[in-house]
């Protein structure tokens, strides 16, 4: 061990001396000519005699000398031979359950948006179609040579970045091979994924040619704040975008937009056609695969459903223990950081939320249905009415792709220069007067029979203290989108409220209740009522962080830190008694150490966020081959692998 | 393959040398052959750096071919070709797991032996230098390791590792240092300067040990009645350290750079781990075992032969060091 | 001595104020940090909303400063000296890094952060109403998690974890000294004989196995396969079990006892005590065999003592004397614990902590554990070389 401490410390040096080396190199530099603000050569005789420039940093401008190329993207696409990629990393999935992991787009097959027409250009592996255009393309392979290279002699390599998950450099060396095959040298760099998903570096800073990660697919395709033209990220706009790849097309810009600012599912559905087609003709994000995911669970469990776009708890009202038991142990991964949704959004703290608090509908199986609501709003039976209203300038609006900020975080209000949507669906540029926009307003209903688990029925002032306390600034949430789209709200009853949204605002997934509730009846610890208590406050309180009341079907009595969560079941629940009276949640960080505890039978469910994907699952099927009293359930996760294509450098 | 290779080295510069030297070393090589398992471990070790040498040879595939769905196969199967055999089987991505582990060998060996020789050196320097000066330096030194001990080394790594991806072209590694180890290792240029860029890390801690080692050495003898006797005889300090302190520190040397050489191929291994070391696809023996330590509930056959020639080398080494510091020590059971 | 001492506490003083502000640096420099995955989900968020969550955390202040406050508490805004203020535009911090764009005459460009965007300073007037700042270390606040348990005292995590490291490593350390040392002396006495090349082969083969392959190794035998096999088994993991469980010979077992507990201890215990054994049992044999030379053992012996009371009496005592820092050197270590062990085992520790503190860049809890070695580690250091003059008058302490 002490060893091993002084191998670390002396990377310091190494450490000190680079930093020192790449401090040194670039002060030499700047020190030598500070313009700022233009785009001029200045000639300097310095030792160096190298002139440089400094300009305010914008737009990725300069295309990629290969990645620009539309015929090398399509010839990697092709060169591609993705049911190996799958069969590398998924040696227990047959070739049926390979095809659904499948993906030609950037929705997976599954959801109801993907379109498998004919208008979507498809790339079958084929080495001869890809070769050849690489070799239109201008990288050409010499005699006997075994990378392309162009008419100066470069040689056809592009830098191919990802994370160090074991499943990654499998299919990463597997998709080397195969691009060397084709006479393109890929150079594998498997970095940590703090410095890939950095806020300071790697995709956020655009800083690779090809990139490999996944995105978490949801119930909803969404895509706006992937592949919208506005959503780049730039240096001038703080890098803030997800669209790492620097794609715009006006075409597939227009139609992700729309898809996602309407609430009729058939217009949906056709611009996400429309957006499809473009996707992949333009060929900027190779969809690799969707990740194959693993639930495991004790026999002895009954209506263990779980689903690729829910946390598994989702249904835990409804388990049973088929020895008639009544504890039941479950392993998480991870500790969740707190049990205030509003500041900790991760996966374990869902999965135990929703046995706490509920959640107001469930996404099952790719859509949505109702849960602590009494229905899903929707314009059909009411419940959201788009009305017709004429806005002039200075009134609050959301822009054409629904955004109520600029840039820079201020809030939008009509004026000259803005591109709206009409009422009559086309995007304007406001130049003065007045124009018709569409205004939602939205009614959501809950379960009247909501109670808080101390008994105490869920009433207006709790959706209230939500509203008042979630839309706060200081409150330490991330994303207020929903809060700035919102104009006003009316608190009709104890389980219902109306929203009344910007004009302009047409998100299409306005029928998910943007305001929670809280338990405004809660006295603290120390006496003070919570709906009292300053926003700031909030994270820090155990009532809230560590022992919350919800009205889901579980109680949290005890956090043993680091240890276990002890959950115990509510009387109050509004469904009715729960089987299963005890729930401990175990923290295992191992997800080795999580099998052997499903094997030794200490644990008794394992959800997909700590069993993986990995060779565990291969483990956890042998086991229930070999006889094991466990059950597996292994499907395509919503979650999908694919390789991002940089088509700008700085 | 620096101990496996040292006696020899003597043997021949011995048959020339003076009548007493040849006796002497007759005495040192009779004591280390009294070290039965030393012996054994020498056998081992040469037979290791053997099949480093002829990995092109002994291997039937090359370390990189892959081959999937002949993923996982059973020691001892016949290859896609029907003629080749997978003596050990094949990894997740059907690679062949003799090969890799042969073509390994040539690189943790390599990469183990120089950074425990570079790290000897920079110890003897650092710590003799600090242990016989004393003082003022010897404080600033000392404190200077201890304060490095104390640094944490987890963000360290992190931090390099982001550095390397970032600059992996502006760190000045001279080209004709990766063009012998490309040349050596068989690998390319490219995959090179990770190597050294790794063997440059595991010198920058492992140094430390030396060097206090060294110093620990320096000051017990420098409180010896034969230092305080030569120095009264007008013997210079250069003279003291070479002839007094150098030979003193040679024991312990050996038998720290003996753990050393096992301990670097283990670190290769958590640096490989950690995503920092050499990567895939450029074989080593520690991020071979670092990628097959998740299938050990299924496969445990993959971890244990990529944690086999690490265990067999790592104990090889401890045993030829045992028996070599039996061998040195003069004063020992005489 | 006394000289000594106070030269030493001022020096151990600087170190660990150097060796603090190295460790927050570094932590705070390296890619990560609590923004990392804020964009690994599809979320739309504009610059007033990322600057606004690395003010959250802090982040638009400048490092000195940062340190300066979780250090000491200040600044905490401006200097008011008799109702009059000072420094108030001070700047210490930068809302949004200007960035711009180096364009090199032979093609090349480089992006760089250069200055602070207009309008975008942190001045000491800012910070008067921030919620999250901590006293301070020296004044015993450890400050708030950003992770681990997010907005809450890091003190208290440290504490709930500090029993089970302690017991683990505690029970491994004993362990360690009473196989380590007879096994160390017996195979130094018997040099090349049976036990000494068994003993030897042993302690290296500890030394030689990665640790978290030995781990796993042990629970695929001992808890997998033996559970199948319906013999006795062990637990995986865990400190405790939370349902009570039957094991073929030993009987039922309530979750939560002694019983249980220890059960669970044997695992983990024994990969660390075989670690420690194969190190120590080696260094005691060494220094044992460099007794055993020395003339005063040949002395003893020449009197004819019992071959018994020379080793236990004479050469023992002396042996031991280098070991007494090695036991002292692992104090500090066992209040760190034993990263990879307790994760492999699931072992509710400080060592695990510290892994997750790190994986998930959570710097205020990684902080106070690194300080908290880096000050045993110091202590350690001094206690050994006062310790080596009491037991080596050869020694001056000067």
């Amino acid at each position: 061990m002490r060893n091993h401490k002084n191998a670390m410390v002396a990377l310091a040096f190494l450490t000190i001396a680079s930093v020192l080396l790449a401090a040194c190199g670039t002060q030499v530099v700047t020190q030598i000519v500070e313009v700022t603000k233009e785009v001029e050569v200045v000639q300097t005789q310095l030792v160096e005699a190298t002139t440089v420039v400094e300009v305010e940093a914008a737009s990725f401008t300069k295309p990629h000398p290969l990645l620009g190329d539309i015929r090398v993207r399509q010839g990697i696409a092709y060169c591609t031979n993705r049911p190996q990629l799958i069969a590398s990393v998924y040696p227990f999935v047959d070739a049926e359950g390979q095809q659904k992991q499948l993906m030609d787009t950037n929705i997976p097959r599954a959801s109801w948006a993907a379109y498998d027409g004919p208008e979507i250009q498809k790339y079958p592996f084929d080495a001869t179609k890809g070769q050849a255009l690489f070799d239109e393309a201008g990288w050409t392979l010499a005699e006997g040579a075994t990378y392309r290279t162009n008419a100066d002699g470069d040689e056809m390599n592009l830098k191919f970045t990802t994370t160090t998950a074991a499943f990654r450099q499998t299919w990463a060396a597997v998709f080397e091979k195969q691009m060397a095959a084709c006479g393109l040298r890929i150079i594998r760099l498997h970095a940590p994924a703090s410095w890939w998903f950095g806020s300071t570096t790697g995709l956020r800073h655009r800083d690779f040619e090809l990139g490999a990660y996944a995105w978490v697919g949801e119930t909803d395709p969404k895509g706006q704040t992937l592949y919208a033209c506005n959503q780049i990220n730039v240096p001038e706009n703080g890098w803030a975008g997800q669209n790492y790849m620097g794609w715009c097309n006006q075409v597939a810009s227009d139609a992700i937009n729309a898809a996602n600012n309407t609430l009729v599912r058939e217009e949906r559905i056709a611009h996400y056609k429309t957006f499809q087609i473009e996707f992949a003709k333009d060929m900027v994000s190779l969809p690799v695969f969707q990740r194959a995911e693993g639930n495991a669970a004790s026999s002895n469990l009954v209506n263990f459903k779980p689903s690729a776009t829910e946390y598994y708890t989702w249904n835990s009202y409804e388990w049973e223990l088929a020895d008639g038991g009544d504890t039941l142990v479950l392993a998480l991964s991870q500790e969740p950081a707190s049990m205030y949704s509003l500041i900790e959004s991760a996966a374990v703290q869902r999965t135990v939320g929703w046995m706490i608090f509920d959640s107001s509908m469930s996404q099952y199986d790719w859509d949505f249905q109702p849960a602590a609501v009494a229905e899903l709003s929707s314009v059909e039976n009411g419940m959201i009415q788009i009305n017709e209203v004429e806005v002039k300038e200075g009134d609050p609006v959301v822009d054409y792709s629904g955004t109520p900020t600029d840039s820079e975080g201020n809030l939008l209000t009509l004026t000259s220069g803005l591109k709206v949507k009409t009422s009559s669906g086309e995007d304007v540029e406001f130049s003065g007067g007045t124009v018709k926009m569409n205004q939602l307003v939205a009614t959501y209903e809950f379960q009247p029979t909501l109670t808080w688990s101390d008994g105490e029925p869920v009433k207006k002032a709790d959706f209230e203290l939500a509203y008042k306390n979630d839309c706060d600034p200081a409150s330490g949430a991330v994303d207020y989108s929903t809060c700035q789209s919102i104009q006003s709200v009316d608190f009709t009853s104890d389980n219902e409220y109306t929203v009344t949204y910007k004009p302009g605002y047409m998100n299409s997934l306005s029928f998910i209740p943007p305001i929670a509730t809280y338990p405004s009846h809660q006295v603290l610890s120390d006496g003070r009522k919570l709906a009292d208590v300053p926003t700031t406050e909030w994270s820090g309180l155990k009532e809230i962080a560590e022992t919350p009341l919800g009205f889901g079907p579980y109680i949290l009595t005890n956090w043993e830190k680091g240890v276990k969560l002890e959950l115990t079941a509510n009387p109050f629940y509004w469904r009715g008694e729960n089987k299963v009276k005890n729930i401990t949640i175990l923290i295992v960080q191992d997800t080795q150490q999580a099998v052997a505890q499903l094997l030794s039978g200490d644990v008794d469910v394992i959800g997909s966020e700590t069993l993986g994907a990995g060779a565990e699952v291969q483990t956890v099927i042998d086991a229930q081959a070999a006889g094991d009293p466990i059950q597996v359930l292994i499907e395509p996760s919503a979650t999908w692998e694919h390789i991002d294509m940089n088509l700008f450098v700085p | 393959m620096t101990t496996s290779t040292m006696p020899r080295a003597i043997d021949l510069a011995a048959a020339e040398a003076m009548p007493e030297e040849v006796s002497q070393f007759r005495v040192i090589l009779r004591r280390f052959l009294r070290h039965k398992l030393a012996v054994a471990s020498l056998f081992v070790l040469a037979a290791i750096v053997l099949i480093a040498i002829l990995a092109p040879v002994i291997s039937p595939f090359d370390p990189t071919d892959i081959e999937v769905g002949n993923d996982f196969l059973a020691p001892g199967s016949v290859g896609r070709d029907g003629v080749r055999i997978h003596y050990l089987g094949t990894d997740t991505i059907g690679r062949d797991y003799w090969s890799r582990i042969t073509y390994a060998a040539r690189i943790s060996l390599t990469v183990a032996v120089t950074a425990q020789v570079a790290s000897v050196i920079i110890g003897i320097l650092v710590g003799s230098i600090s242990g016989y000066l004393g003082g003022t330096v010897d404080a600033v030194v000392m404190r200077g390791v201890e304060f490095m001990l104390t640094i944490p080394q987890l963000p360290l790594l992190l931090i390099i590792s982001s550095l390397v991806i970032q600059n992996q072209e502006a760190i000045p590694v001279p080209e004709v240092l990766t063009n012998f180890m490309a040349w050596l290792l068989l690998i390319q240029p490219r995959d090179a300067v990770q190597v050294v860029l790794i063997i440059a890390i595991l010198v920058s801690f492992g140094w430390l040990q030396d060097s206090r080692l060294m110093r620990g050495v320096v000051l017990s003898v420098k409180e010896q009645t034969f230092t305080e006797a030569s120095r009264a005889l007008g013997a210079s300090d250069l003279r003291i350290i070479l002839s007094h302190m150098i030979p003193n520190a040679i024991a312990p040397m050996i038998v720290s750079a003996s753990l050393g050489l096992s301990g670097f191929i283990i670190y290769e291994a958590a640096l490989s781990f950690l995503g920092l070391g050499i990567q895939d696809p450029t074989p080593t023996w520690g991020n071979m075992l670092s990628a097959a330590q998740s299938f050990m509930f299924q496969h445990p056959w993959l971890p244990l032969v990529s944690g086999t020639p690490i265990f067999l080398c790592s104990l090889a080494f401890n045993f030829v060091g045992d028996g070599v510091r039996d061998a040195l020590d003069p004063r020992l059971k005489l | 001595m006394f000289n000594y001492l106070i030269r030493r506490l001022f020096q151990m003083a600087i170190v660990l104020f150097l060796s603090t502000m190295a460790s927050y640096a570094l932590l705070n420099l390296a890619p990560g940090g609590p923004l990392t995955f804020l964009t690994s989900v599809q979320r739309r968020m504009n610059q007033e909303d990322i600057a606004r969550v690395r003010a959250y955390f802090e982040l638009d202040l400048f490092l000195p400063v940062r340190f300066s406050r979780w250090l000491t508490g200040f600044p905490r805004g401006p200097i008011t000296v008799g109702g009059q203020t000072y420094f108030a535009d001070f700047v210490v911090g930068c809302r949004q890094p200007r960035e711009v764009e180096i364009r090199y005459s032979d093609g090349r460009r480089e992006l760089k952060t250069v200055g602070c965007r207009e309008g975008q300073d942190v001045t000491l007037a800012d910070l008067v109403d921030r919620p999250r700042s901590s006293k301070g270390i020296i004044f015993g606040d450890l400050g708030n998690s950003w992770q681990i348990t997010r907005d809450r005292p890091v003190s208290a995590v440290v504490v709930s974890r500090l029993p089970r490291t302690l017991q683990l490593m505690m029970i491994s350390l004993v362990l360690s000294i009473i196989i380590g040392i007879p096994i160390g002396v017996i195979s130094a006495v018997r040099q090349y004989s049976a036990f000494d090349y068994t003993v030897t082969s042993m302690a290296f083969f500890g030394s030689s196995m990665p640790t978290f392959f030995f781990a796993l190794l042990m629970i695929l035998i001992f808890s997998i396969t033996f559970k199948r096999m319906g013999w006795v088994y062990l637990p995986p993991g865990n400190a405790e079990s939370v349902k009570d469980y039957v094991i073929p010979f030993i009987g039922a077992v309530d979750a939560g006892s002694l019983k249980d507990n220890i059960l669970h201890l044997i695992m983990p215990v024994s990969v660390l005590t075989l670690f420690n054994v194969a190190g120590w049992s080696r260094y005691v044999r060494t220094s044992m065999l460099e007794v055993l030379r020395q003339d005063y053992v040949r002395t003893a012996r020449a009197k004819g003592l019992i071959e018994r009371v020379v080793i236990a009496k004479h050469a023992l005592r002396n042996a031991l004397i280098p070991f007494i820092t090695l036991v002292v050197f692992s104090i500090p270590a066992a209040f760190g614990g034993a990263i990879i062990t307790e994760t492999v085992f699931n072992w509710p520790g400080m060592g695990r902590l510290y892994f997750d503190a790190l994986g998930r860049t959570d710097y205020p809890v990684a902080m106070a554990l690194l300080l908290i070695t880096a000050v045993l580690t110091v202590v350690a250091t001094l206690v050994c070389d006062v310790l080596y003059t009491v037991v080596d008058p050869r020694i001056r302490l000067s």
